[in-house]
C-alpha cells in the first residue's frame, strides 16, 4: 500500500501530457456523462411508469378516501364540502361472466355503450378501461349492487366550493392527496381530517360578497394591481370578511396565474402612508405633546454638518386652514410637515418601543397563518423618525395595520384575530394604550370622516370614524409619485366601535370621474363608503 | 444538387463537415421549436399573454442562431480565435457593466440591457471561454512542453503565461460569483477543471480542485439564504416547482398524454428551466429518453472528434465543448427529475432564451469549423 502512496508522491506532481493519456482522460469525462445520462434515463422511465398506475392519479390513494369535514360560515352557509363520486372501471382480464357484464354495462350506461360495444371492450386486450368518469349516484348504485367481478368503482371524493372565488384565499383548497394547501383548509387541516362536524368560521358570506363585488368593481374602475378588504369585530377579533384580489378559483386552480395565490393582506408588505399618523398622534398624547406647530413651509431636517438631510413637504393638494396647527388638527388634515415635527419632538426610543408594543416589529403568528415580516428602518435617525411619522420608510402587511388600528380605537386593547366563531371574552387581549388616548383618537377619526378626507365614507344613521392614506411607492429605491397605495381604515359606530374595516388599493389609476387624481379620497374612500352602505343593514339588524 | 465531383466552396463544406453532428444539432433546434409551441404557449398563458407570445419572441433568435451556426461553421481557425477573443473581451466589459448598471430581471443583477434585448453576459461568454481556453492550453503546451502546471517558466510573468489567462478569466468568474450566480460559476469551474484534466492535470491537484468546488458550495450554503433554502428543500420533498415537474412527467406516463396535458399549465418556467418535464408530459417518458439519447450522442460526437483530432487546440476545444454541453444538460435535467437542488439553467437548443441559444449556435458552428479544418487541411 505504501508503494502506491509513494508512487503518487513521486509522480503526482507531473503533468500527464502524452497523447495517449490525454485521449484516455477525455474518455473518462465521456464515461462520466454516459453514467449520468443512464441515471437520467432510468429515473425518467421510473417516473413515467409510476404515472401509468392510474389508480394513484385518479385518487385511489387511501389518504384521499378519508372523509373531510365541511366548512361553514357563521350563519351555517356551506363554504367547502366533500362530494362522493366515482369512476366506473372495467378490467377485462378479471371478467368471468362476459354476457352479464356486457348487459349490465348497457343497462347502466345505455346511451354510451350498446351490448356489442361492451362485448368488444370486454374481449379487448386492454387491462384497464374507464367506462365512465364521475358517474352519477344511480349508476354507481347499480354497479355496486350487481357485484360482478371485473366491473369496479374507483371512488373519488371531490372537494367542492359552492362559493367559488368568493373565499379563495381564506378558505383555501385541497391538493391531490388530500392535504389542505391554503387558508382554513391548511390551518385547520387536522380538525377537518379528524372530525365529522362542520368547522364553523367567523366569516359571513353575505358580507364577504359585498366586499368582493365592490372591490372587483374598484379594481376595474381604477385599474388597480390588487385590492384588499378586511372587516374585523373590534371586541372579539373575529374576522367577518377578508378579500384579496386578484384571486383564483379553488376548483379550477390551473386557470389562474400562480401569482394570484398570494394572499395580499398577509403576504404583501407595503409602506402604508398616513394611517401611521394615528400611531404618531397616540405617541404624542402619551408623551404629553399637545401644542401647535408651524406647518406652512416645508420642514428641513439638517444633518450634523448643517446640510439638508431631508426636506419634508406635503402633497400639492394640501391646503392648511391656518399656518399653525395643533396635534389633533395635524392628523385631521393629514399634514406631513406637522407629523414629522411631532416625531422629532418625541423622546429618544419612543417610536421603536411603541411599534414593538403594537407588534409591528415581527411577523404575526396568527391562527390562520403567519404574516410576512415587516421591513424596519435600518437605524432610527432624524430622517427615519420623521418619515415613519407619516408611514414611509416602514413597511408592514395590511393585517398588521388592521390589528394595530383596531387596538387604537377599541379602548386600547390589542386583540389577536380569530377565524372561528366565538363570543366576547374568549380571545385574550393586551392593553397597549390608555382608554383616554383611544377616546381622543376616536374623536379625531370621527372628524376626519365628517369634515376632511373621509367624507365620502359617511353613511346616514351611523357615525363612522376613519383615516385615509395615500402612500407613494418606491420603484427601484426611488419614490415614484405616479404609483400610489391608497387605503382607508375605519371603525363604526365610532363612539363605541364594534367593527373595524380596512380597504387597500394597490396602484389605482386616475379616471375622468376622479379628475385624474389618485389619492385615497377618490378611490379607497368611496369604495369603503359603498361597502359600508351595503353591509350596515346586515350587521345591525 | 451537391455532387462530389463539383468544385465549389459549398460542396467542399458539405462533404467535409461533420454532418452527423450538424444533423443532430439542427434536429435539437427543431425539437426546441416544437417544444416552444407546446410548452411556450402554456407558459405565455400563465403570465396572461397570448399563446404565441414566446414563439413570436423566439422566432428572430431562431433565424439569427441558424445563420450564426452556418456562417461560423465556414470560418477558418484564425477567424474562430479572433471572434472568440472579441466575444470574451466584450463579455468581460458587459460583466463589469453588471456591477455598475444592472438591468434587474426577476430581482437578479445578472443582466445587461442593450436597448433592444437584455443579455446575460455570463451566458453568452461560453463559446469564447471554451475556444480561448483551448487555444491558450495548446499554445502553452507548444511553448513549455508537456508539463505546463508545475513549470517555473509557465508561471513567470509574460505575455503567454498562466498570469495572462488568470487576469482575464479570474475577474469574470469572480463577478459571476458575486452576482450571486452560483450555478453558472460552478458550471464554468467544472468545465475549466475538465479542460485542465484532459490537458494533463497532475493527479495530486484533482482532489484540490474538487475540494475548492466543494468549499465554494459549503460557503454558499451558509452565507446565501436562497442556496440554503434550495438545498434544504431538496431533502424535504422538493418545492412547488419540483412537485409540479415530477407530476408532469408522471401524468405523461410512458407514452405521453397528448392533448390531455394539463399539469404543465401549472408548471413554473415550463418554457425554460422545466421544459424537459413539459416535453415528457406531452410525448411520454420513452420519447423523453430518446431526447436524452440525442443529447448523449451529441456529446459522443464531440468527444470522438476530439479523440481523432491532430491539432491539440481542436482536441481541447471539442473536449471543452463536450464538457460544457454535457454539464449544462445534466444540471437542467437533474433539477427537473429532482435528483439535486433546483438550479435554473436552460436546456441547450431547447429552452427559450434568445441570447444563450445564439451563443450555443456560435459554439457549435466554430467547433464544426475547426474540426473540419483539422481533418481536411
Amino acid at each position: 500500500m505504501f508503494e502506491v502512496g509513494k508512487d503518487i508522491l513521486k509522480n503526482g506532481f507531473k503533468s500527464v501530457g502524452t497523447e495517449s493519456t490525454s485521449r484516455s482522460r477525455i474518455r473518462i469525462v465521456y464515461y462520466i456523462f454516459v453514467i449520468t445520462f443512464a441515471i437520467f434515463i432510468f429515473r425518467t422511465l421510473w417516473i413515467g411508469i409510476e404515472g401509468t398506475n392510474r389508480t394513484r392519479l385518479a385518487g385511489g390513494d387511501s389518504t384521499w378516501n378519508i372523509s373531510r369535514a365541511d366548512i361553514v360560515d357563521r350563519n351555517g352557509d356551506i363554504l367547502a364540502k366533500n362530494v362522493m363520486s366515482g369512476n366506473i372501471v372495467l378490467r377485462p382480464t378479471q371478467v368471468k361472466d362476459r354476457d352479464a357484464v356486457a348487459m349490465l354495462i348497457h343497462t347502466v350506461l345505455p346511451s354510451e355503450y350498446t351490448v356489442s360495444d361492451a362485448l368488444r371492450l370486454i374481449n379487448s386486450s386492454r387491462s384497464f378501461i374507464y367506462l365512465k368518469k364521475l358517474a352519477n349516484d344511480n349508476q354507481l348504485n347499480q354497479i355496486t349492487k350487481a357485484k360482478l367481478p371485473g366491473l369496479n368503482i374507483e371512488s373519488i371524493q371531490n372537494r367542492v366550493y359552492p362559493k367559488q372565488r368568493l373565499f379563495s384565499h381564506i378558505v383555501g383548497f385541497v391538493e391531490q392527496g388530500g392535504n389542505g394547501a391554503d387558508g382554513a383548509e391548511k390551518f385547520f387541516d387536522s380538525y377537518l381530517r379528524e372530525n365529522k362536524d362542520p368547522l364553523q368560521l367567523s366569516l359571513d358570506s353575505r358580507i364577504q360578497s359585498v366586499f368582493y363585488d365592490q372591490l372587483s368593481l374598484a379594481m376595474q374602475k381604477y385599474q388597480a394591481n390588487s385590492a384588499m378588504g378586511m372587516l374585523i369585530n373590534s371586541r372579539t377579533g373575529e374576522i367577518i370578511a377578508i378579500v384579496s384580489m386578484p384571486d383564483y378559483d379553488p376548483e379550477n386552480r390551473n386557470l389562474d396565474p400562480t401569482k394570484n395565490r398570494m394572499f395580499m393582506p398577509m403576504r404583501g408588505v407595503f409602506e402604508m402612508g398616513s394611517i401611521f399618523k394615528i400611531f404618531n398622534t397616540a405617541m404624542a398624547y402619551e408623551n404629553g405633546i399637545d401644542h401647535e406647530y408651524y406647518i406652512a413651509k416645508p420642514y428641513k431636517i439638517l444633518d450634523k454638518f448643517g446640510r439638508t438631510a431631508a426636506n419634508i413637504s406635503d402633497i400639492s393638494s394640501f391646503k392648511p386652514p391656518r399656518p399653525n396647527l395643533s396635534v389633533a388638527e395635524i392628523m385631521l388634515h393629514s399634514c406631513n410637515v406637522g407629523s414629522a415635527q411631532i416625531a422629532l419632538d418625541l423622546p429618544e426610543g419612543t417610536q421603536p418601543e411603541f411599534f414593538k408594543r403594537i407588534h409591528m416589529d415581527d411577523a404575526l403568528n396568527l391562527e390562520f397563518g403567519r404574516t410576512e415580516k415587516p421591513l424596519w428602518p435600518a437605524k432610527w435617525g432624524p430622517v427615519e423618525k420623521a418619515t415613519v411619522a407619516f408611514g414611509h420608510g416602514i413597511a408592514v402587511t395590511p393585517m398588521h395595520v388592521l390589528l394595530a388600528v383596531n387596538s387604537m380605537i377599541n379602548g386600547g386593547i390589542y386583540i389577536y384575530p380569530t377565524l372561528q366563531k366565538r363570543g366576547i371574552g374568549v380571545v385574550q387581549g393586551e392593553r397597549v394604550i390608555s382608554p383616554e388616548i383611544s377616546s381622543r383618537l376616536r374623536d379625531i377619526m370621527f372628524r376626519i370622516s365628517e369634515e376632511t378626507s373621509g367624507k365620502q365614507a359617511k353613511i346616514p344613521g351611523i357615525d363612522i370614524g376613519g383615516k385615509t392614506a395615500t402612500a407613494e411607492k418606491r420603484v427601484n429605491g426611488k419614490i415614484d409619485k405616479k404609483k400610489n397605495l391608497t387605503a382607508f381604515v375605519g371603525a363604526f359606530p365610532i363612539e363605541a366601535p364594534q367593527y373595524t374595516i380596512l380597504i387597500v388599493l394597490d396602484e389605482p389609476k386616475g379616471t375622468p370621474e376622479t379628475f385624474g387624481l389618485r389619492t385615497a379620497a377618490w378611490n379607497a374612500v368611496p369604495t369603503a363608503g359603498k361597502i359600508l352602505n351595503d353591509i350596515l343593514p346586515l350587521l345591525f339588524n | 444538387m451537391l455532387k462530389r465531383t463539383e468544385e465549389s466552396k459549398l460542396t467542399s463544406w458539405y462533404f467535409e463537415i461533420d454532418r452527423r453532428l450538424l444533423f443532430f444539432v439542427i434536429s435539437l433546434v427543431f425539437i426546441g421549436m416544437w417544444a416552444m409551441v407546446s410548452a411556450g404557449s402554456v407558459a405565455a398563458e400563465r403570465i396572461s399573454q397570448p399563446w404565441y407570445f414566446f414563439i413570436l419572441k423566439a422566432l428572430p433568435f431562431y433565424g439569427i442562431g441558424l445563420v450564426t451556426l452556418f456562417v461560423s461553421s465556414m470560418l477558418d481557425k484564425k477567424w474562430v480565435i479572433r471572434i472568440s477573443a472579441a466575444n470574451v473581451l466584450i463579455c468581460l466589459l458587459l460583466l463589469l457593466v453588471t456591477l455598475v448598471a444592472p438591468a434587474a430581471i426577476k430581482g437578479s443583477t445578472r443582466w445587461v440591457n442593450l436597448g433592444v434585448i437584455s443579455v446575460m453576459p455570463a451566458d453568452i461568454m461560453k463559446p469564447g471561454f471554451i475556444i480561448i481556453t483551448a487555444w491558450f492550453l495548446s499554445k502553452m503546451k507548444e511553448k513549455f512542453g508537456q508539463d505546463i502546471f508545475f513549470n517555473k517558466d509557465a508561471w513567470r510573468v509574460g505575455l503567454l503565461s498562466w498570469w495572462t489567462y488568470l487576469a482575464i478569466i479570474g475577474p469574470a468568474l469572480l463577478i459571476i460569483l458575486q452576482h450571486p450566480d452560483l450555478g453558472t460559476f460552478l458550471l464554468y469551474f467544472a468545465v475549466l477543471s475538465a479542460m485542465l484534466f484532459i490537458a494533463g492535470l497532475p493527479i495530486i491537484l484533482i482532489p484540490i480542485f474538487i475540494g475548492m468546488a466543494g468549499l465554494v458550495g459549503v460557503f454558499a450554503f451558509f452565507t446565501m439564504p436562497h442556496v440554503h433554502g434550495r438545498i434544504m428543500s431538496m431533502f424535504s420533498g422538493g418545492s412547488y416547482q419540483i412537485k409540479q415537474s415530477i407530476q408532469s412527467i408522471q401524468h405523461g406516463g410512458l407514452l405521453g398524454s397528448g392533448d390531455d396535458a394539463f399539469v404543465k399549465q401549472s408548471l413554473p418556467d415550463a418554457h425554460t428551466d422545466f421544459i424537459f418535464s413539459a416535453i415528457a408530459e406531452d410525448s411520454g417518458a420513452i420519447l423523453a429518453c430518446a431526447l436524452l439519447c440525442v443529447f448523449l450522442y451529441v456529446i459522443n460526437r464531440l468527444t470522438t472528434s476530439a479523440i481523432r483530432a491532430r491539432d491539440p487546440f481542436v482536441f481541447y476545444a471539442a473536449g471543452g465543448a463536450a464538457a460544457l454541453f454535457g454539464a449544462q444538460v445534466s444540471i437542467n435535467i437533474m433539477s427537473a427529475l429532482h435528483l439535486f437542488a433546483p438550479k435554473g439553467m436552460t436546456l441547450p437548443f431547447i429552452s427559450y432564451g434568445g441570447s444563450s441559444f445564439v451563443a450555443f449556435c456560435l459554439l457549435f458552428g466554430m467547433i464544426l469549423a475547426i474540426v473540419r479544418e483539422d481533418k481536411w487541411k
